[in-house]
This record gives structure tokens, C-alpha cells and sequence, in this order.
């Protein structure tokens, strides 16, 4: 087997890419009125007011929707791993399939059991044993997150695993370390945190549209209370949590916090942001900067004297880290043929962490163990990410994640004054707010992800290095697939929402009712 | 009149019975779907065959190396 081709790598990138932006569609909002849910639920058993019951209930069609329409579509990443990533699945599975595999088997079955009990069970559970089955389907979709974040976790900082040159793999050694990795807790907050969210402004839209319709006010009202407040608090978190998750990659992912601030030289601490800048990727400098003094340093590193080291500097840093590499790399090389080269064995163990380094340059020659310096300085800089697409993509974000702040702030200040239905700007700028979590969502997605360019496993894994050989037409054919699949999908989510959203719960209601009035006559005739 | 009333009853539309029906029949494609696209493009036959020895040829060089 060889290398696939840049083609292959490519096309694969952008399938991966696509099938995780797509599943992710319905993910947060799965998971934020899963939890929902569970608040209203709660009130209608501590109140005993059928309102909250119905609410539960409408609120809890939707949900179901979605969740039909998203479950499994995360499964084609799964495939993807076996066929175009077979080299990654093989080098990595043995540490990254663990947190998969218990997605799988536990959060994944619990959800999935308990929905079925969430929408059949009303008649045939107690108000407390119905409760417990709402509160055990949001918890099975936030240990869903858990998982799969653990796993992009060791993605974004391997630990807990160690080579072995007789298998080519990483295997486990410590799966304590494995969960316990800093990046993936502080992922699986923020991304939970952004979940939360996105269900609490999807709450907030219907409930606007419902109020500048004049349509099921006591319900609308009452959704907008519940979503105002849950909304504000995730929305405080969702930035507090965010900036843990920056400082958190500053003392690990040096590369990407340079690129998302466009610092190509490391300034004196503190450092300034740039609020506003245009970096130059051929230049290596920036146009049109506006900086705050001091913030970035304070934000990244907490301290007034330590360096966030500038993208220059990393560059260096991987040039000596990929000569060290090389030395594993020919070390590696003896070892496969003859394993009892304890000399050989000695210099692999002592510089096994630099290996990835000298993967890098089977990009550029097949023999690494010859190249050249110039060749090791393009090794150097292909560490780099997209800068420019890295630096915006932050900053959307954040300033979507601060409007996010600002509304649910502005709702909840309503909500307090029992102004609910009396300010037209603000019900129609928070039904027009409905699809910016998804925006800030997939623009995160692609700030951790992109970011992590270009290692699929940093410093362990080049991505180019994880696709198979496998031929590019079946890529692109197996890549039009998915796009025909899930755009379908995702127009069959987006008709069915919009067509029981217009019903409305007193429409839907009613008829359910008239439903139940007829099933039960005809028993009785 | 209450068989009579049924039947005025039965001619209304059922909503729970129309998004059942809505969402068994999109999950019943759904999954027709995926299992399309897997055995066309991810089934057992198009993986490749991965081992060490693959990985081995594919990371490290091709030339032969002399301990």
C-alpha cells in the first residue's frame, strides 16, 4: 500500500468534514431541549399545572422530530474511519475507539431506550416515574457528548497511550489519563454549554413568533420564561467555559492559539489581542490592526509575564522537533528489521514524541531519513493552519457568542417586568436569532478542528498520513451520496418542524384529543 | 349515534397517527439509505487491509535499510 494522493486526502478531509458539520445540525439541539424537557417536566410534577405537562409535551414533539431526523447520522463517520481512514483506524483504535465503543454500548442505548418511554409512557407511568425517564434521556445525550468529546479529546492532546514499533500503533496505557485528559472536560463543557444554548434560543424564536402572531400566549409566555433564564445562565457559561477551553490550548495547542490571533511574532508579555486584523499568510505579517494592550496574554495565559509564543518562534520549535524526529524515524526503521536492536530501541524510546515531527515529511520525500534543510523548513511551516480562516472564525463566534449574552440578558429583563408580548423589536430580533447558534456551533466546530491542521493526532498523526489508498472517484461518489442524503434530511427536518411549529400545541392538541375521544368510543361502541 | 359519531370523528385527521406515520416512513428511508451507501461504498470488500506491515510501508521508507 502507498500514500493516498493530495486528491484522496482532500476529497476525504471534505466528506469527514461535511458528514460531522451536518450530524452536528441536530446534535445541540438534541441535547439542549433534552434538558429543557427536564425543567418543564419538573415544574408540571413540583406545580401540578397542566400547562407545564403540555408544554413538556409539544416541546417534547419537536425534540422527538429532530432526534429522528439526527439519530444515526453520525454513524456514516464511523464507516468513513474503516475505509478512508483505515491507516488512522489502525495507528490510533486502540485508544480512540474505547470512548466510541462506550458511546455506543451505554449513552447511546440509554437515550435511545428512554426516548421510546418519554413518548409512550404518559398513560402508562407515574408523574415521577416519567419524570425520571425525561431526565434520563437528557443525561444519555449529554454522556453521548461526553464520549465522542473524550475521544476528539485525544485527538486535540494525546495522553495515556505509548508506541509500539511491533504493532505500528498507539496503544492504551492509561485510560484514567484518557478521561481525565484536560481538553476533552473542557471541550465537553463549552460544547455542552453551546448546546444549552442553541435549545434555548430555538425555545425563544417559537415563542416570539407565537407572540408577534398573538397565537398561544399563556404557552409562548411561559416557554419564553423558561428559555430567557436557562438561556442567560448557559450563555455565561458557554464564554466562561470557552475562555478555560483557550487557556487549556495554550499550554497545548501552541500552534492553533497563534494562528487564531494572528500573532506571528511573539510579543512581549503581555500580549495584545487583535480585535481587527488582515493576516497575510505569504507576508507572514498583518494589515489593518486594531489591538487591545495586554488581553491576549491576560485571557490566554493568566499571568502579565508569561509569552504566548508567536507563530515564527513554533515554526522553530517544530523545525528542531522534526530533526529530533528523524532520529526516531531511522531508530524505527532498524527496529522493524531487526528488533533486538537495543541501541535502535534506546533512541526510539528517547525520541518517540518527536516521531509525528518526521512523519511530516513523507509529504515532501519517501526517504525522510535524507531530506534536506529546506525540506525540513517546509515540514516546518506546513505546521501552520489557515490563518486568516482560523482568526475570523474566532471572532464570529465570540462576537455571536457575546449577542447571545445580550438577548438572553434583554429577555430575561422582559420576562422579569411581565413584558412580554409589548416589544415588537425584541420578539422579532429574537425570531430572527434562530439560526445563529448553529452558525457560532459549526464555526467552533471548525476553529478546534481546522485548527488542528495539520495532525489528525497532534504531533503524533499527519492527516495526510491517516487516508487510505483508496481510488478518488469513490470518494466523490460516496461524498455526492452524502450530500443528496443529508441535505434531504435535513429538508425533511426543517418541513416537518415548520409544519407542527404552525400547528401549534393548541391545534396539535385538540386534534389529539378529538384522536383520543374517537380510540376511545369506538372501544366503547 | 355513537357508531355515527365515530365515523364523523374517524373522517378528522389523526395528528399523532400522520407524524408516526411521517416519521416511521423518513426513518425507514433513512436507514435504507445508509445501508445503500454502505454496502455500495463502505461495506467489508471496499476496506483496505491494514496491519502492521501496511503501516509499515506506508510510514516508513521504501528502501531497504540495513541494521
Amino acid at each position: 500500500m502507498t500514500i493516498a494522493t493530495e486528491t484522496v486526502v482532500d476529497l476525504s478531509r471534505l466528506q469527514f468534514a461535511l458528514t460531522a458539520m451536518y450530524h452536528f445540525l441536530f446534535v445541540p439541539l438534541t441535547i439542549g431541549l433534552a434538558v429543557l424537557l427536564g425543567i418543564m417536566e419538573t415544574v408540571y410534577v413540583m406545580t401540578g399545572r397542566e400547562i407545564w405537562k403540555r408544554m413538556t409535551q409539544f416541546w417534547g414533539l419537536l425534540f422527538g422530530i429532530n432526534f429522528a431526523m439526527g439519530v444515526a447520522t453520525g454513524i456514516t463517520m464511523e464507516f468513513q474511519f474503516g475505509t478512508n481512514w483505515a491507516y488512522y483506524s489502525h495507528y490510533v483504535g486502540d485508544v480512540f475507539g474505547v470512548p466510541l465503543a462506550i458511546e455506543g454500548m451505554m449513552a447511546f442505548f440509554l437515550e435511545a431506550t428512554f426516548i421510546g418511554l418519554f413518548f409512550f409512557g404518559w398513560n402508562h407511568l407515574s408523574k415521577v416515574g416519567h419524570l425520571v425517564v425525561t431526565w434520563l434521556v437528557a443525561i444519555g445525550s449529554n454522556l453521548s457528548a461526553l464520549w465522542i468529546l473524550i475521544a476528539n479529546g485525544w485527538m486535540q492532546k494525546p495522553t495515556g497511550a505509548k508506541f509500539n514499533f511491533e504493532t505500528m500503533r498507539m496503544e492504551l496505557v492509561s485510560l484514567s489519563e484518557v478521561l481525565l485528559n484536560p481538553v476533552a472536560q473542557t471541550k465537553f463543557v463549552h460544547t455542552i454549554g453551546a448546546c444549552y444554548v442553541t435549545g434555548a434560543i430555538f425555545m425563544l424564536s417559537i415563542s416570539a413568533w407565537y407572540l408577534l402572531r398573538r397565537r398561544h400566549i399563556d404557552f409562548a409566555r411561559r416557554s419564553m420564561t423558561v428559555a430567557a433564564s436557562f438561556g442567560l445562565a448557559s450563555a455565561l457559561c458557554v464564554v466562561v467555559l470557552g475562555d478555560e477551553s483557550g487557556y487549556v490550548d495554550t499550554q497545548n495547542q501552541k500552534m492553533k492559539v497563534a494562528a487564531i490571533e494572528a500573532e506571528w511574532e511573539t510579543q512581549p508579555p503581555p500580549a495584545s489581542f487583535n480585535v481587527i486584523a488582515f493576516p497575510d499568510v505569504e507576508a507572514r505579517q498583518n494589515y489593518g490592526e486594531v489591538k487591545i494592550p495586554w488581553l491576549l496574554g491576560l485571557i490566554a495565559t493568566r499571568s502579565l509575564d508569561t509569552e504566548v509564543k508567536g507563530i515564527n518562534e513554533l515554526v522553530d520549535l517544530a523545525r528542531s522537533r522534526i530533526e529530533e524526529g528523524m532520529i526516531a524515524y531511522s531508530a524505527l526503521e532498524t527496529l522493524r528489521v531487526d528488533p533486538d536492536n537495543s541501541v535502535a530501541r534506546t533512541l526510539l524510546e528517547d525520541h518517540v514524541d518527536h516521531l509525528g515531527y518526521a512523519l511530516l515529511l513523507k509529504r515532501i520525500r519517501d526517504d525522510v531519513d535524507n531530506a534536506t534543510p529546506d525540506e525540513i523548513e517546509q515540514a516546518a511551516w506546513s505546521t501552520v493552519p489557515n490563518v486568516p480562516v482560523l482568526f475570523w472564525s474566532f471572532r464570529v463566534m465570540v462576537g455571536l457568542g457575546i449577542f447571545f449574552i445580550v438577548l438572553f440578558a434583554w429577555a430575561f429583563w422582559n420576562v422579569c417586568r411581565r413584558r412580554y408580548d409589548n416589544n415588537k423589536w425584541f420578539l422579532r430580533i429574537a425570531l430572527y436569532s434562530l439560526p445563529l447558534p448553529w452558525i457560532a456551533s459549526e464555526l467552533g466546530w471548525i476553529v478546534a478542528e481546522y485548527g488542528r491542521q495539520p495532525w489528525a493526532i497532534e504531533g503524533i498523526l499527519p492527516t495526510a498520513l491517516g487516508v487510505s489508498s483508496v481510488s478518488a472517484s469513490m470518494v466523490m461518489f460516496s461524498l455526492a451520496g452524502f450530500v443528496l442524503f443529508y441535505s434531504a434530511l435535513a429538508v425533511a427536518d426543517v418541513y416537518l418542524m415548520v409544519k407542527y411549529i404552525r400547528m401549534g400545541p393548541d391545534e396539535f392538541f385538540a386534534r389529539r384529543h378529538r384522536a383520543q375521544s374517537q380510540s376511545g368510543m369506538e372501544k366503547a361502541s | 349515534m355513537v357508531a355515527l359519531f365515530s365515523r364523523t370523528v374517524s373522517s378528522q385527521e389523526s395528528v399523532l397517527k400522520t407524524l408516526r406515520r411521517e416519521i416511521f416512513s423518513l426513518l425507514t428511508i433513512k436507514l435504507l439509505a445508509l445501508a445503500v451507501m454502505f454496502f455500495i461504498f463502505f461495506g467489508p470488500s471496499e476496506r483496505p487491509d491494514v496491519n502492521a506491515e501496511s503501516i509499515k510501508d506506508a510510514l516508513l521508507s521504501q528502501t531497504e535499510v540495513t541494521p
